[in-house]
């Protein structure tokens, strides 16, 4: 099927989205996401795909919300509606299967969210990081004042959202926002497919289950992960 | 702002600069005067940001009277809405260590040290360590600080998350004042809402949070700051001009 945002391929159980709005930065705007949000739905009940990778297919990953979309909405009671309960984001923090994203150039608002989202990022030597949404008089709206907590320091969150401090993929690296940095773009993609092939070597049901209940211990109540945990190991 | 006994407050465009008058204090006098700069500040449309400055070293005793010892200090930093910044110089001990905790941005000077050996004189820390230390620089490096009284320099505090930068004991002022206008350039409603979203994110499940963060996006949707700032936007002109509003 042709989508006009996103590329999509299948290949060897692994689904590999490539984010394709080049001419406006790779923003998301409302027909991306309706996209990603069919895809992924579809992706998440294929038994024959294992994991999911990201990518762009232009020099940046991806430049945020599309703004000029914004104040177009007909109702403020609606889009709220909209965005809680026919959320991508959300539908990407409770995907099932293993998500790796692979990142160059910028990747700010809602495409630096998507990374957060994903269980693996990994980037390229020319990676730059912005939530830029205070200085616009905005929030986060794709999961990124909850899901920066879960992966690096409270301080660092701090930083990058409320102070809008821009991070290189050194800084990256060093406060754990990506898995590893490469110079090389193409032994990065090689990287990332390898990587891919191994995760999807393991059986789709224990890698499901593992997922959850690392995010599980994201959510606080820990007595009830712990007791997760413990049917999950007799289940296997 | 001259009504407090122990602070004095400087203000620099729309942020406050909180200075204690004297370095060794007790938790009752601070618990009065922070009492109420707490609803000033949380009910004053011209603060958007707010600095604690500690520059001069900074102690705090346990409090002379009994109906304060347990009274929280940390509770009442944490009620602020608006960003919290400080500016460390010196050594950090147990309730001043407390009291740093709840905030945003920290920097420290590079003979500042931190410690909390409360447990070596048979006591237990009581105003949030043992519940916010964790959440910021991880729960072995708490469990050493706060169960051995491990002390850490100021390159260590970095290096776990504790402290954002280290400056020198003549820059540190200056560089918290450009922190501070840095944040007042933004949209308050935003700064706010962002802070009580990453902050809420800590205490609950993650899609509850996420549905939450759309329920204060939705709120700033009507916002003047808002509209005027996408009209600037699709312009191409940048915005700085926030009201507030």
């Amino acid at each position: 099927m042709p989508w006009e945002y996103i590329k999509y391929n299948k290949k060897n159980n692994i689904a590999h989205i490539e984010l394709d709005n080049s001419s406006k930065k790779n923003s998301f705007n409302i027909i991306m996401r309706e996209e990603l949000k069919e895809v992924i739905n579809a992706i998440s009940i294929d038994n024959d795909i294992k994991v999911l990778i990201f990518s762009s297919t232009s020099e940046n990953f991806s430049s945020g919300a599309d703004l000029s979309e914004f104040n177009t909405f007909p109702s403020i009671v609606k889009s709220n509606q909209i965005a809680k309960y026919k959320n991508l984001w959300i539908d990407l923090y409770q995907f099932e299967k293993p998500i790796i994203s692979l990142t160059k150039g910028w990747a700010i608002g809602s495409g630096f969210e998507l990374l957060m989202l994903s269980d693996f990022v990994f980037a390229h030597t020319s990676s730059k990081f912005l939530m830029p949404e205070v200085q616009w008089s905005l929030i986060p709206i794709s999961g990124g004042t909850q899901t920066f907590v879960n992966k690096i320091k409270d301080l660092y969150v701090k930083e990058i959202l409320l102070f809008s401090e821009e991070i290189n993929a050194d800084k990256a690296l060093k406060i754990g926002l990506v898995n590893c940095i490469f110079e090389d773009y193409s032994e990065l993609l090689n990287h990332v497919f390898k990587y891919a092939e191994k995760i999807s070597s393991i059986d789709t049901s224990r890698l499901i289950k593992i997922k959850k209940l690392l995010n599980f211990s994201t959510e606080k109540n820990i007595y009830f992960g712990k007791r997760l945990e413990e049917i999950y190991s007799r289940s296997l | 702002m001259n009504k407090y006994n122990f602070f004095k407050i400087k203000k620099y465009k729309k942020s406050i600069v909180i200075a204690f008058s004297k370095n060794n204090m007790t938790a009752d006098d601070i618990y009065y005067d922070l009492n109420l700069l707490v609803d000033d500040i949380n009910f004053d449309d011209n603060i958007w940001a707010v600095a604690f400055d500690f520059s001069k070293g900074f102690k705090i005793h346990n409090a002379c009277d009994d109906r304060f010892v347990y009274l929280s200090l940390t509770e009442l930093v944490m009620n602020i809405r608006k960003p919290t910044l400080c500016a460390i110089n010196g050594q950090i001990i147990n309730r001043a260590f407390e009291f740093i905790l709840p905030m945003d941005y920290r920097i420290c000077t590079q003979n500042s040290t931190f410690s909390m050996n409360q447990i070596l004189d048979v006591n237990i820390q009581f105003d949030g360590a043992t519940q916010l230390l964790p959440r910021i620089i991880g729960l072995n490096k708490a469990k050493e600080m706060i169960m051995f009284g491990v002390d850490i320099n100021s390159e260590e505090a970095v290096n776990f998350g504790l402290i954002n930068t280290i400056t020198s004991e003549y820059k540190i002022m200056n560089l918290m004042i450009e922190k501070l206008l840095k944040i007042v350039d933004f949209s308050p409603l935003a700064t706010q809402y962002t802070k009580e979203a990453i902050n809420f994110g800590n205490e609950t499940p993650t899609v509850q949070g996420m549905k939450m963060e759309n329920d204060l996006s939705s709120i700033l949707l009507s916002s003047n700051d808002r509209i005027q700032a996408i009209n600037s936007f699709k312009n191409k002109k940048s915005h700085k001009n926030f009201k507030g509003k």
